[in-house]
C-alpha cells in the first residue's frame, strides 16, 4: 500500500510537474532545548495555512510553482481580517473559523491562563506548497530571525 | 516544535520533535469552534516541547475525526 507522501507525490506528477520529489533528509534537525519553563516562556505561531491580512497583504500565488514567501501578522489581530490562500486545501471551509488553521485564539486562550508566559508579539504564515526550496529555506531563516528578535523562546509550527 | 497531517512526509523532513494528528487537511486543529480541541492540541504540542529532547521524535496524539470520512477521502486525493 503506498504512503500519501508516495500518493501526494504521484497527484502532483501527474496534475503539475512531471519530475516533481519531496524533499528528504538523513539526519533529523537537531533539538534546542527550552531554556525557560513555557509557562515563563514567550510562544509564536508558524503555519502553511497561507494565512495573510485581507486588503492589506498580498494573497500567495496560486500556481503550479507553488509560492515560498511568508506573511507576518500580528498579536492582535481581528481573526475575520484573515484571508486564506492556499491550492490544497479548502480554504472556503477555513474561513469560516480560522483558528483550525491558524489558531490563534486558542494561543491567546492558553496566554490568559498562565499556561505560557507569552505570546509572541508577531507570527508568521507560509503556504505549504513551494517548489522554489532555496527561496523557502531562505525566507525560513529571515522569520528565524524575527523570531529571535522577539526573544521567542518557541515556535509551534502547524500545518494545514 | 511541529505538528504534522502525515506521517510519512513527516519521516522524510524529519523535524527535531513532532506531533501526528491524524485531522483532515485543513481542519487540523479539528472541527470548526471546537475550542476545547483546538487549545487541547496546542496544550500537547506545549508538553512535548519540554518533554522531548531525542531528535526525530514523532509521536501521534489521540485525537480522532470521527465526524465523517473526509480525511479518508483526502487521503484518497478524493477531497481537498
Amino acid at each position: 500500500m503506498k504512503s500519501f507522501a508516495d500518493v501526494e507525490r504521484d497527484y502532483i506528477r501527474e496534475k503539475l510537474l512531471p519530475d516533481f520529489e519531496f524533499e528528504s533528509y538523513d539526519e533529523p534537525s537537531r533539538v534546542n532545548a527550552l531554556g525557560r519553563p513555557v509557562s515563563t516562556g514567550t510562544v509564536a505561531l508558524v503555519v502553511t495555512a497561507g494565512a495573510y491580512l485581507a486588503g492589506e497583504q498580498e494573497r500567495f500565488r496560486r500556481s503550479k510553482e507553488g509560492d515560498p514567501s511568508f506573511r507576518e501578522l500580528p498579536h492582535d489581530v481581528d481573526l475575520a481580517r484573515i484571508g486564506l490562500s492556499h491550492g490544497g486545501y479548502d480554504t472556503r471551509r477555513a474561513l469560516d473559523d480560522v483558528d483550525v488553521v491558524f489558531p490563534l485564539r486558542a494561543l491567546r486562550t492558553l496566554e490568559r491562563s498562565g499556561r505560557i508566559g507569552a505570546a509572541a508579539p508577531r507570527h508568521y504564515s507560509f503556504m505549504g506548497y513551494a517548489i522554489e526550496t532555496d527561496v523557502l529555506r531562505d525566507n525560513g531563516r529571515e522569520v528565524a530571525r524575527r523570531l529571535r528578535s522577539d526573544a521567542v523562546d518557541l515556535a509551534l509550527l502547524v500545518p494545514a | 516544535m511541529s505538528l504534522t497531517l502525515s506521517a510519512s512526509i513527516t519521516r522524510r523532513i524529519k523535524p527535531s520533535r513532532a506531533l501526528l494528528v491524524e485531522h483532515p487537511f485543513g481542519l487540523t486543529m479539528g472541527d470548526l469552534h471546537d475550542d476545547a480541541t483546538h487549545v487541547a492540541i496546542l496544550d500537547e504540542m506545549l508538553a512535548a516541547a519540554e518533554r522531548i529532547q531525542r531528535a526525530g521524535t514523532l509521536e501521534a496524539l489521540p485525537f480522532e475525526w470521527t465526524k465523517d470520512d473526509l480525511r479518508s477521502r483526502q487521503l484518497r486525493k478524493e477531497a481537498s
